[in-house]
């Protein structure tokens, strides 16, 4: 069994860190296609040259993170093949037809427009290639929005039923697989936090011209433009994450329980722990620091409904890891009779606890035979790090509110004309740069790391959706993407830093705009 | 060909990682490298009494 969780852990690993190589792209494809949106607007309806020049500026940098960021998301798509066939086989057909939507419709769309905005300026007239840029905002967020209902399904399986005959689950309503409400409540979540970055982005490298004095005119104006469509965008992240987490509490009970390190099921309304230091061994939280009736409100909306703990959760698994023996029982019959109908009665009857049972496959392979003890065991299994969630969550939250006040500061200062004045203003607006990014690689640490034991939640163990390939070709391929992924992060830096050098103007391939034209 | 280096070294890393990507999904993810799963494979994994192989 120990070279099986070898393979679990490489293969998570690989996919983990493609993932989130991935995402740090996609974020800035999100934020920057809306503020180019934007900017392209305030040409299209003042006429003022310095805005196609900022517009073209931040097209190029736009330009440069798309042209790295592509095609490093489908080595996921590789190891769903390869490294992860059973889950391929057991989930695909419902979790395959998002992806797809998001191959054929959004990505196409998104780089078609992409060419006509960078090769469109001569020959479009402005309306024509505002409605260019648009569209490539669009395109962008029709992606993030089919990747994420395929993720979003992975924590909320809906629209899908297991069938025994095929051993995998298929769509029964893909109207629920595309309105899953975790799905919807992630979309605009994380949309809202590419907003975020994309202002961040600007907001700082106007922030570096400004102290250096070059561009003035653009950069002020690029900061401006940045800290109104940031402020409203981190205001969104922190309100839809507050959604996010509800739908949690409704769907991922543990996840929740966990990232508050709440061992014991608090009587309503339950208090939220600011900070404290979670202490797996003994089951308590220690030296917590604790908000009365906050969790309480923001996971059910109420102050008379309790909010599990782990320890409940745990108690509760064992009893749908029993269940799901039922349906396991249920399938073991049908191997010997395709027709017993009281056997397929007990799998639909307990189909949804069959993943449960599954867990115990860690301990034992003839599961039906499984001790008291080993279930209790298996059931302690749907427990995640605690530890690493409780921090991930809270450096995220904490990231959220310091990124309202930094846009909500800016706002007033352009509101006022004042963002030369503070110097230290533009050094903390610099120096948060790689801020967004850090609360973004730990939101989807939060949620993938949460979900755990799980691959699809309460449906199929992660542990049982690996392939039976051998470690060492998924730890070479693992060095590969590594060495690989790294070399395209220099490459990426560098090819940044050479057009924000070279400033607007050059790196946009046309004249500067003079930087004595007065602020509008 | 290209009056803009930025531009010239952006294509030249697309054609670059286009050759890597393609390359990577025939030789290292490939059909020859990719298991077959069907029915029967999950049903095996997932009822056999037998510990699960790598």
């Amino acid at each position: 069994m120990s070279e099986v969780m070898d393979i679990v852990t490489l293969s998570r690993v690989q996919f983990g860190l493609t993932a989130m190589y991935h995402f740090l792209f996609v974020p800035l494809t999100l934020g920057l296609a809306l503020l180019l949106g934007i900017m392209e607007s305030v040409y299209v309806m003042t006429g003022r040259e310095i805005w196609k020049q900022m517009t073209k500026f931040w097209g190029v940098l736009f330009g440069i993170n798309f042209a790295m960021g592509v095609a490093t998301g489908i080595t996921m798509e590789f190891q769903f093949g390869t490294n992860w066939a059973y889950y391929s086989h057991y989930v695909g057909d419902v979790f395959g037809a998002p992806l797809a939507i998001e191959g054929l419709m959004a990505f196409f769309l998104e780089a078609t427009f992409i060419g006509l905005f960078f090769f469109g300026w001569d020959k479009l007239s402005r309306v024509s290639h505002l409605a260019v840029t648009w569209l490539v905002a669009l395109g962008s967020n029709l992606s993030a929005l089919w990747i994420l209902i395929a993720n979003g399904w992975m924590q909320h399986p809906v629209g899908a039923r297991f069938n025994p005959d095929t051993m995998r689950m298929e769509v029964t309503n893909f109207g629920d697989v595309i309105f899953n409400p975790v799905a919807q409540d992630k979309f605009v979540h994380t949309v809202s936090a590419g907003y975020v970055t994309g202002a961040v982005f600007v907001l700082a490298i106007s922030a570096w011209y400004l102290l250096r004095g070059r561009h003035v005119e653009i950069a002020k104006r690029s900061m401006t433009v940045a800290a109104s469509f940031g402020l409203a965008s981190a205001l969104s992240v922190v309100v839809l994450g507050d959604e996010s987490g509800y739908t949690a509490t409704e769907n991922q009970k543990m996840k929740i329980a966990a990232i508050e390190s709440m061992w014991e099921t608090e009587p309503a309304p339950a208090p939220f722990t600011i900070v404290g230091i979670p202490n797996a061994q003994e089951h308590r939280t220690d030296y917590a620091v604790k908000v009365p009736w906050l969790l309480g409100l923001i996971t059910t909306r109420s102050i008379n409904t309790e909010v599990p703990g782990i320890v409940d959760l745990v108690a509760h698994a064992e009893t749908r890891i029993k269940l799901g023996l039922v349906a396991y029982d249920g399938l073991e019959k049908l191997k010997v009779d395709r027709n017993d109908t009281t056997a397929r009665s007990s799998i639909a009857l307990h189909a949804d606890d069959l993943g449960y049972a599954l867990l115990l496959k860690r301990f034992r392979p003839d599961i039906l035979n499984a001790t008291p003890d080993e279930i209790t065991k298996a059931a302690w299994t749907t427990v995640p790090d605690v530890s690493p969630l409780f921090w991930s969550f809270r450096i995220m939250v904490g990231l959220g509110f310091f990124f309202i006040a930094l846009f909500a500061f800016a706002f007033w200062l352009s509101a006022r004309r004042e963002l030369t004045r503070y110097r230290w203003f533009l050094w903390v607006a610099l120096c948060t740069l790689p801020a967004p990014w850090i609360a973004a690689e730990l939101g989807w640490f939060v949620a993938e790391v949460g979900r755990q034991p799980w691959v699809i939640e309460g449906v199929l163990p992660t542990f049982l959706a690996v392939s039976s390939i051998s470690a060492g070709n998924v730890a070479a391929t693992l060095v590969g993407f590594i060495v690989f992924y790294t070399t395209l992060a220099i490459v990426d830096v560098y090819l940044m830093l050479k057009a924000i050098r070279q400033g607007p103007g050059e790196a946009a391939g046309s004249e500067p705009v003079p930087s004595m034209v007065p602020a509008e | 060909m290209f009056r803009n280096p930025l531009a010239r070294d952006v294509t030249v890393v697309l054609v670059l990682k286009t050759v890597i990507v393609i390359a990577a999904a025939l030789f290292v993810f490939g059909p020859s490298q990719r298991p077959y799963i069907d029915a029967a494979a999950v049903d095996q994994r997932i009822t056999s009494t037998q510990e699960i192989s790598p």
